[in-house]
């Protein structure tokens, strides 16, 4: 091996060890909590009782410049079966064999979430029911809790605005060994589920009183869309 | 075969050494081609979403960050498989070129090479094309075209280039 090689060698060991050191030490306490409060984060959320005793759980929240009954209304369209996709990096997703599409808008035929719903994460799901949540509990404009304890509680801090706070309890074993859900699963749900969160403002925002009015049922559904988002 | 018919030709395990490392060269050159798309389009997405003063710069950074250390690991599970297939390659490629290239001839080590790992490739690929049938939609191109697509092109590249340094190598040898 060249003198060169050696140096290139050493100097990318040291960068990935860097990586690591900073990951484990400073972006990972951080993205356990990403815009979380302390009381957000030590709050009881509907789901905790779901969770496997050795979970891990993350708590993430963003403040959404819309009603709560619009947050919702997206909400409960999530799902690569329902609206399409988790508003996240559809991209990313997809290089996954996901197939997720962009949700176009508000789609009343899907605001009737009930509990026993399944959403995909993937279009696999209907012969790999591990890429499908359900729906264990809801109250509508205010709570959704799907398998495992995954929550998302919406809390309305005037009329005009939403915090949507979202607890995924991981367990140890989430991606088949604990060393792959440590290094891969949860770095990725991290970059998935803030994705998610700012993928629900950004469309939320969009028109948060919801000013479209829903066309006849004979319409195609392309058409009921607001053109907001 | 290489190393035991003509002095100066590297052994056997020098060869299949050379083929894995070129291969893990290979994985982290890809690992971090994807690493320099994801950060580009995940940072197009955050800067169109997130203001500064709610935490931007943190965020951007913790995205890329968590992107790294998830893809590193992926790169890190197929090591093993892509140094394994490049060892073999380079024995096969050594091989060939020691049948079919006698004279040295830069052009014939390059076919060589590229149609060693093309022949494979192209093998998966329409056994792939043959099993998806009805069910090949885009989305399943997309996946397919990261995983295999991609990869499978480097690899006829690499196994090129690969092949053409062996016959470089050799030359300078005889000369």
């Amino acid at each position: 091996m060249t003198r060169l090689a050696r140096l290139s060698l050493m100097t990318a060991a040291g960068l990935v060890a860097l990586l690591i050191v900073g990951y484990i030490g400073v972006v990972r306490p951080w993205h356990m909590r990403w815009g979380a409060t302390d009381d957000e984060v030590a709050m009881r959320l509907a789901g905790d009782a779901l969770a496997a005793p050795d979970a891990v759980a993350s708590t993430r929240a963003i403040t959404i410049h819309a009603p709560a009954a619009t947050v919702w209304a997206w909400l409960v369209q999530t799902g690569q079966n329902r609206g399409g996709d988790w508003y996240s990096y559809e991209w990313l997703e997809n290089l996954f064999a996901a197939g997720m599409r962009p949700v176009k808008g508000i789609d009343p035929r899907l605001q009737d979430l009930k509990v026993g719903d399944q959403l995909f994460m993937s279009m696999g799901a209907a012969s790999n029911p591990i890429m499908a949540v359900r729906v264990q509990s809801l109250e509508k404009d205010r709570l959704l809790v799907l398998s495992g304890g995954w929550t998302f509680a919406l809390m309305p801090l005037d009329a005009a605005t939403t915090r949507l706070v979202v607890r995924y309890p991981m367990r140890p074993a989430e991606l088949v060994h604990p060393a792959l859900s440590f290094t891969i699963f949860e770095p990725a749900h991290f970059v998935m589920e803030s994705g998610m969160l700012l993928g629900l403002k950004r469309a939320a925002e969009a028109d948060p009183f919801l000013k479209y009015q829903p066309l006849p049922p004979d319409q195609p559904v392309e058409a009921q869309t607001h053109a907001g988002y | 075969m290489p190393g035991t018919d003509s002095p100066g030709r590297p052994g056997l395990g020098r060869l299949a050494g050379r083929g894995a490392g070129a291969a893990s060269l290979a994985v982290l050159a890809y690992t971090l081609a994807f690493l320099l798309y994801a950060f580009a389009r995940s940072g197009l997405t955050l800067l169109a979403t997130v203001n500064e003063a709610a935490g931007l710069p943190a965020t951007l950074l913790a995205t890329w960050i968590s992107l790294s250390i998830a893809a590193l690991a992926i790169a890190l599970l197929v090591w093993p498989l892509a140094a394994l297939v490049g060892a073999g390659t380079a024995l096969l490629i050594g091989a060939l070129c020691a049948a079919w290239n006698r004279e040295h001839a830069p052009g014939r080590a390059l076919a060589i090479g590229a149609g060693a790992c093309a022949a494979p490739a192209a093998l998966i690929a329409l056994a792939l094309a043959a099993s998806a049938g009805p069910a090949w939609t885009s989305s399943l191109a997309e996946t397919l075209g990261f995983w295999l697509g991609l990869p499978l092109l480097v690899y006829i590249a690499a196994g090129g280039l690969a092949s053409l340094e062996l016959n470089r190598r050799l030359v300078a040898v005889r000369a």
